[in-house]
Parts: structure tokens; C-alpha cells; sequence
């Protein structure tokens, strides 16, 4: 085992939680013992004003609280977004979470935000760049960075080899582990046409850390990520396949709009509860 | 060309309606113009007509979501007219800054404010968009006292939108609405004071 894998296997096993989102921020409180850690987008609280600033620390004092960053742009082949890193770099000295999170893409090029996640071509080129942004950032935050894949509508132009083969190298440079996204890694599938299933395969079952779920939605004959449906059943089914294969520490349901009834989210939560259990990935 | 010009290429394909249309009637001209290189023009000529602007259009769709999420009874007033109202506005203007979607909603909050009508015009519609606007600005100020008056009790018409409801007509009596701010680390105080009395 590498020294990487011993690291990634000394990590918490957290469970089943959620993202955080105001909307539901007595309910998590109230279900705390349903919720085996919250996932908060980095965004919604870097420069907080002091009543946020004591909220987080409610939350922290109560949940495993892992950031999950949006807007680093480790794509960007004009460097990340530095001012963006300092500030998430004081976000996760407060929460001193066992892993945090960014995707795989850029944000910004040029003076233009994106306003979304736009993806890196699979080429050495675009590895190149995201190893440098990647060894950037972890130098100045130490706590454990993990990975997430986005979906992606068709090959960024420059594309030359495979996505699945583009992500093991990429980890295997880096060092980091993956946050699969199931409902992305689905919907990847169908809209390239390729097995999820031996996708997954391919993928080293040490490195995949936390994943996450959430309904995708087909729109005008196409899917899309939009995270505003209940999880869809072949979503649920690769949920599975997922957790048989990899040593996965925590799972979040990533829901951010639509929002419904907290009961539907518990029972969401209890379902991937019992999936993991079954593969005994938790208790 | 290396990946960071092709991404500041895209970028603006993503983002700027007049240049995606510019390219898309001519990839060749443009992508040269851009100092593409020849793979690079192919490449980005099957994309044209369909993948680059369902791109665009899908990452505008999400930055609507968290714009919705920002301006939830105007949204909820609106109906599916806030979509198409934000498509407009959105198709040529990126976000920017730390607090984009906040920017973003406050930006499109002022655009509507500004045309001379709405689609469902009326003038408790413009009330409810102003309110989300007024409250929203306000996290935007270090510190500050802000008084607005509205003709109706907005908080009625609020939880009737949030409660599905989409008839924003007259209810209640007018509203008198503070928002205050002592320090930049605080947080925005509002309270609402209407008549104890008013016609029926």
C-alpha cells in the first residue's frame, strides 16, 4: 500500500450527511443524530459577518463540517484564483475539517468568471496545469484536498485521452483523494455513452473518499445536473455499485434547490445509510 | 495557441451572446482573429451550432438557480417569466466579484426595476421586487439606517408567495420598512411597522 493510500485509509469514516443549506438550518439541529456530517459550500461562508461567523461555530461545535470549495478555478491555465485560496485557506483553519474539497475545472479565464463549473481538456496539457494550481494549493492549505469530477457536455477541444484514465493520473500526480460525484458520473455516461459501471472499475477503490447524490434530471432529451430532484433509481443503483468498490468515508446528499419537505431528505439519507451498511462502509 | 488563451476563447463563448453569434456565422474568421490554430478551428467548428451555446445556456441556467434563490418572491411572482426575464439579461453580462451571485442578483434586481414594464405589470410586483432588492442591498453596506415605504403589508404578500401563491395584488394595509446596520461584522436588524388600523 502506497503511503498515499495509508493516509486516505487513516481518514474518519463520517457517513452519510448532507450539504448544508440555510433553508433546512433549524431541521439539522433538530435530526442532528440522522446527519453524520454536513458538507458547507466554502462560499457562503468566507468573509462572514460576525452572526455567520457564530452560526459556523454552532455548526462545527456539533458536526464534522468538511469545506467544499467552488470558485479555486485549479483548471485555470492562467494560474487559480489566489485571493480565493487565502480566504478559503481561513475558512478551513476555523472548521479544521479531516478533508476538504474543489472540482476538476476552471471558473475564470481572462478577467471572465464562468459564473459555473466549465471543464479542462483531458490532455497532458490540462493535467500539466491542474497538477501545478494543485500543488499550489495544498502547499498553502495542508489539510487533505480531495477531487471532484464534473459533468461535462461534450470533450473540451484538445481532449486526447480518456476521462477515467485523465483522473487516475491526475490523482496518482497529486496525491489527492477523489470526491466521486455519482449523479455526474451517471449522467457523464449517458451523455457520452460509456459504461458507469466500468468506468468505476478503473478507478482505485483506496482513493475514492466521499462521494455525492442527488437527483439528475433529463431536460429536453438530455441530462442535467440541475441538484433539484429527489435521487433518481439508476442513481441509487450505481450508488451501490459504487460503495461495493470503493473505501468510501462519507457520502453527501447534495441537494441546492427545490428544496423539499426535510422528511424526504431523511429518508434520502437513511436509504444511503443502508447501502453503505451493507457494504459495510459504515455503521 | 496554448490552453490559456483556448480558455479565455471560451470563456467568452460561455458567457457573451454577440461574440458566440459573431462566431458561429463565421468559426474559421473568428477563431483565426482569436489566433487559433487550424486543429483548434476544426475542433471548435463541431461544436458550432449546438454544443457551445446549449453550454452556455446550461451555465446560465445554474447561475439563474442561485439568483432565484436570492430574489424567491420576485422569482415566485414572476413565474417562468423570470427565467426568460434573466436569459435576456444574463445572455451578455458575466458575473463577477467574490459575492458573484449576490452581484448577479442585485445586478438583475436592477435591471428589472429599470424597465418601464413587467411582464404581469403591476405595481405590487415592482413593490415585492423592490423589497428583495432593498433587503438584499443592504448586506452589501458597512453600516447604515435605510427606510422605505411600501403601499401594501409586503409580509402578508411574502408568505402567500412562498406559500405557492402567485396573485400579487393589493392586500393589507401600507408598510413602512427598516433595515439598520451598526458594524460591517453585524448583522442587518430589519423590522416592519404597518397601521393598527386601515380600511378595509
Amino acid at each position: 500500500m502506497s503511503v498515499v493510500s495509508k493516509n486516505l485509509n487513516q481518514l474518519p469514516v463520517l457517513g452519510v450527511g448532507m450539504g448544508f443549506r440555510d433553508v433546512y438550518a433549524k431541521e439539522v439541529f433538530e435530526h442532528a443524530d440522522e446527519i453524520g456530517f454536513l458538507e458547507i459550500a466554502a462560499d457562503h461562508f468566507l468573509d462572514a459577518a460576525k452572526p455567520r461567523r457564530e452560526f459556523l461555530e454552532r455548526l462545527n461545535e456539533r458536526f464534522t463540517l468538511i469545506p467544499h470549495g467552488l470558485n479555486l478555478s485549479l483548471g485555470s491555465a492562467e494560474g487559480l484564483n489566489r485571493s480565493y485560496l487565502e480566504r478559503l485557506a481561513g475558512l478551513i483553519e476555523t472548521v479544521r475539517p479531516p478533508w476538504w474539497s474543489e472540482h476538476i475545472c476552471f471558473t475564470q479565464s481572462g478577467g471572465v468568471e464562468i459564473g459555473h463549473l466549465a471543464p479542462v481538456p483531458f490532455s497532458r496539457e490540462g493535467l500539466d496545469t491542474l497538477c501545478e494550481n494543485i500543488r499550489i494549493a495544498t502547499d498553502r492549505i495542508e489539510t487533505l484536498l480531495i477531487l471532484e469530477n464534473i459533468t461535462y457536455p461534450f470533450a473540451m477541444p484538445g481532449t486526447d485521452c480518456e476521462e477515467v484514465d485523465f483522473l487516475n493520473e491526475l490523482l496518482e500526480r497529486t496525491g489527492c483523494g477523489l470526491l466521486l460525484d455519482v449523479t455526474n458520473l451517471y449522467i457523464n455516461s449517458q451523455t457520452h455513452g460509456y459504461s458507469a459501471v466500468d468506468f468505476l472499475k478503473r478507478l482505485p477503490a483506496d482513493r475514492i473518499v466521499q462521494l455525492h447524490f442527488v437527483g439528475g434530471e433529463m431536460i429536453n432529451g438530455k441530462w442535467v445536473d440541475n441538484h433539484a430532484q429527489a435521487t433518481n433509481p439508476e442513481i441509487w443503483e450505481l450508488m451501490d455499485a459504487v460503495l461495493r468498490h470503493g473505501r468510501v468515508k462519507g457520502a453527501i446528499l447534495e441537494r441546492d434547490t427545490n428544496f423539499p419537505a426535510f422528511d424526504e431528505v431523511r429518508g434520502e439519507l437513511r436509504q444511503a445509510r443502508e447501502i453503505g451498511r451493507r457494504h459495510r462502509r459504515w455503521d | 495557441m496554448g490552453l490559456k488563451e483556448f480558455q479565455n476563447v471560451m470563456a467568452r463563448l460561455a458567457t457573451e451572446r454577440g461574440y458566440r453569434e459573431r462566431f458561429a456565422a463565421d468559426v474559421v474568421a473568428e477563431g483565426e482573429k482569436a489566433g487559433l490554430d487550424g486543429e483548434e478551428i476544426s475542433q471548435l467548428t463541431d461544436l458550432f451550432p449546438e454544443a457551445i451555446p446549449q453550454f452556455s445556456r446550461s451555465l446560465l441556467r445554474k447561475r439563474y438557480g442561485e439568483v432565484k434563490e436570492m430574489l424567491p418572491a420576485s422569482a415566485a411572482a414572476l413565474g417562468e417569466a423570470f427565467w426568460k426575464l434573466f436569459e435576456e439579461f444574463g445572455a451578455d453580462r458575466p458575473t463577477h466579484g467574490e459575492q458573484r451571485h449576490r452581484d448577479d442578483a442585485l445586478d438583475f434586481a436592477r435591471w428589472l426595476l429599470a424597465r418601464e414594464s413587467l411582464p404581469k405589470t403591476s405595481e405590487p410586483l415592482r413593490q415585492i421586487l423592490q423589497f428583495e432588492y432593498e433587503d438584499l442591498e443592504m448586506w452589501t453596506r458597512k453600516r447604515g439606517i435605510r427606510v422605505r415605504f411600501f403601499r401594501h403589508d409586503l409580509g402578508d404578500t411574502l408568505i402567500r408567495l412562498r406559500n405557492g401563491e402567485s396573485d400579487v395584488g393589493y392586500h393589507g394595509p401600507p408598510m413602512m420598512a427598516v433595515w439598520i446596520r451598526l458594524s460591517p461584522a453585524g448583522r442587518v436588524g430589519y423590522r416592519e411597522f404597518v397601521p393598527r388600523f386601515w380600511f378595509k
